[in-house]
């Protein structure tokens, strides 16, 4: 364990991952710590952990009022190389319609910088993770990628459809709509 | 485009269909270079294919399109409506009832907040053309219910002395409230994962319009289904009292010939015995229209009977052998995007306006 820290400088690793400033030497005389992947926890009151991801966890130590304990993560192998990928073709798409075993989805061609649907497919719902199957419902906005993978050295030629999560609706859109439409109701005269 | 440029004579009723397979659009020559728009779908350089028509036969729209219709939101015939209403500095927008009723915009309004889809909201044209007329001190936009006289033209404005009438004949209240209700339920809620808006089916408010010219008559029959309720759909219609008991010579085939949009009635007491019947193929759902049996129902019916492109699926565009192999392997990739295919047909003009002649380009076709 590390002493107690709320205000520090934070070195990148090439991983990605951070690190306590003047802390390596102390992380290197752990067993586990020769892996440069770490993982920032916080000790809340009741002495839970929670993972935080790297991209947040600056703000979150500037930030916390409690305690910090950095904690590093026990690797049993060396780090695995990260996987590359480098698109040949991308399409975004949305669920137009779907059957049993499948659905089709009307496709935007990014790659060639398309602004409408100008391309169908049917895909096999089989090709879905698990969590993309819970999104699957007409409307659903996806993204279709060809491209090769590399890992390890090897090349790899994939096809992968990853469902949309995020954005989602917040208060201030449905504020935004409620406006636009009182705006349309103030100022559109019918006959 | 393939047709002559030549534009009609000013005594002549022209009737042009256009669809690229999916999307489809309608142009009405009145007469005297007074036009009419249902629809809208994508021509040949991006630009609205009415527009495009319309400049290519020496007319210009600002000054000789009076009306617009848009029947229904659907993708395939909204696309490049906003910019078709934008350009028509002079024509009056039609569109159906529910969409002057806030409490209806609001349900879709959501759908337009930042959704980041290249391909649009699926609303977003409905809220660009309501922008527009918010913006502009254009006519008064006209709201189409079942039965109404929505524009009329005295026979003083044309050349073939007839007098002119459009009406819509949907939606009935009752297709307005079912409506009303199915939007409801697809209101997005707080932290939902944004989406497209989805298609509504069936499409109780598509909007059916009637147009009377002298003696000529024409049915456009939108993507209006027929339902088991007597209160909405093509019976709700076809009982109507109030609206023009005056059968058609020409008729858009609903819901690109689906049987769905089907109803004997309507070819019993609307129209002319073997009218001259147009169908606007879709190509973009698992099941392209009009399927073969659609087409010897219609076949049967009709006089003559034209559909604007066809449904064989195009190859999509050829991509590098990597991409194309990888697309083979997961399924059959093909375009819905066709170069738009041309029916025109224009009456005898005073002289004999019962009598029409069609001309075609693209891919449109007679059966």
């Amino acid at each position: 364990m590390f002493s107690d820290n709320t205000a520090i400088d934070w070195p990148i690793f090439s991983n990605g991952m951070l690190a306590p400033s003047g802390s390596q030497q102390q992380i290197s005389e752990h067993p586990a710590r020769t892996s440069l992947d770490w993982q920032v926890a916080r000790r809340n009151q009741n002495s839970l952990t929670t993972d935080i991801p790297a991209e947040q966890s600056v703000s979150a130590v500037k930030n916390a009022a409690q305690p910090i304990y950095y904690v590093p993560k026990v690797a049993s192998r060396e780090p695995s190389e990260r996987a590359s990928f480098s698109p040949l073709q991308e399409w975004e798409g949305f669920v137009s319609e779907i059957g049993i075993d499948s659905f089709t989805g009307l496709l935007v061609d990014l790659t060639a910088k398309k602004k409408r649907p100008e391309e169908k497919m049917e895909f096999p719902i089989s090709d879905l993770s698990e969590d993309d199957k819970s999104l699957l419902r007409e409307g659903a906005i996806f993204r279709w990628s060809i491209g090769y993978q590399m890992q390890h050295g090897t090349k790899k030629r994939i096809s992968q459809i990853v469902f949309r999560r995020l954005p989602a609706w917040t208060r201030s859109d449905f504020e935004a709509s409620k406006r636009k439409v009182k705006e349309i109701a103030e100022n559109v005269v019918w006959d | 485009m393939g047709l002559s440029l030549d534009g009609p004579a000013a005594d002549q009723v022209e009737i042009t269909f256009i669809g690229p397979g999916y999307g489809e659009c309608c142009l009405v020559h009145l007469g005297s270079s007074h036009w009419v728009i249902i629809d809208s779908c994508i021509g040949a350089s991006g630009y609205p294919a009415a527009i495009e028509y319309l400049m290519d036969i020496g007319v210009d729209p600002p000054t000789s399109v009076q009306l617009i219709i848009a029947t229904h939101w659907h993708d395939d015939h909204i696309a490049g409506l906003a910019e078709t209403v934008r350009i028509c500095s002079s024509a009056q927008f039609c569109c159906s009832a529910a969409l002057s009723r806030s409490e209806f915009l609001a349900n879709l309004a959501p759908y337009n907040e930042r959704t980041n889809f290249s391909g649009g909201s699926g609303v977003s044209e409905i809220f660009e053309i309501m922008e527009e007329l918010k913006a502009t001190t254009r006519r008064n936009p006209v709201r189409a219910l079942a039965s109404r006289l929505v524009k009329k033209f005295e026979a003083s404005r044309f050349a073939h002395s007839g007098d002119c009438e459009i009406w819509t004949l949907s939606p009935s209240d009752a297709q307005f409230e079912i409506s009303l209700q199915e939007i409801g339920r697809l209101v997005p809620e707080l932290n939902w994962t944004k989406r497209r808006m989805p298609s509504q089916r069936p499409n109780h408010l598509s909007v059916v319009t009637f147009i009377k010219i002298g003696t000529v008559s024409a049915l456009f029959g939108a993507d209006l289904e027929e339902t088991t309720n007597p209160e909405t759909g093509w019976s709700a219609i076809v009982k109507s009292t109030s609206r023009p008991q005056i059968r058609c010579q020409v008729f858009k085939i609903p819901h690109h010939g689906s049987v769905t949009g089907h109803s004997d009635d309507v070819w019993a007491q609307m129209l002319e015995a073997k009218p001259i019947a147009v169908a606007t193929n879709y190509v973009a759902g698992r099941k392209p229209l009009p399927t073969r049996e659609d087409i010897v129902r219609i076949s049967a019916l009709a006089g003559e009977f034209y559909l604007t492109s066809s449904n064989q699926s195009k190859a999509a565009r050829k991509r590098e052998p990597a991409v194309e192999k990888t697309i083979r392997e997961v399924g059959k990739l093909a375009s819905i995007a066709s170069p738009a295919g041309f029916v025109r047909l224009r009456n005898g003009g005073s002289l004999s306006p019962d009598q029409w002649r069609a001309e075609l380009s693209g891919l449109a076709h007679k059966k």
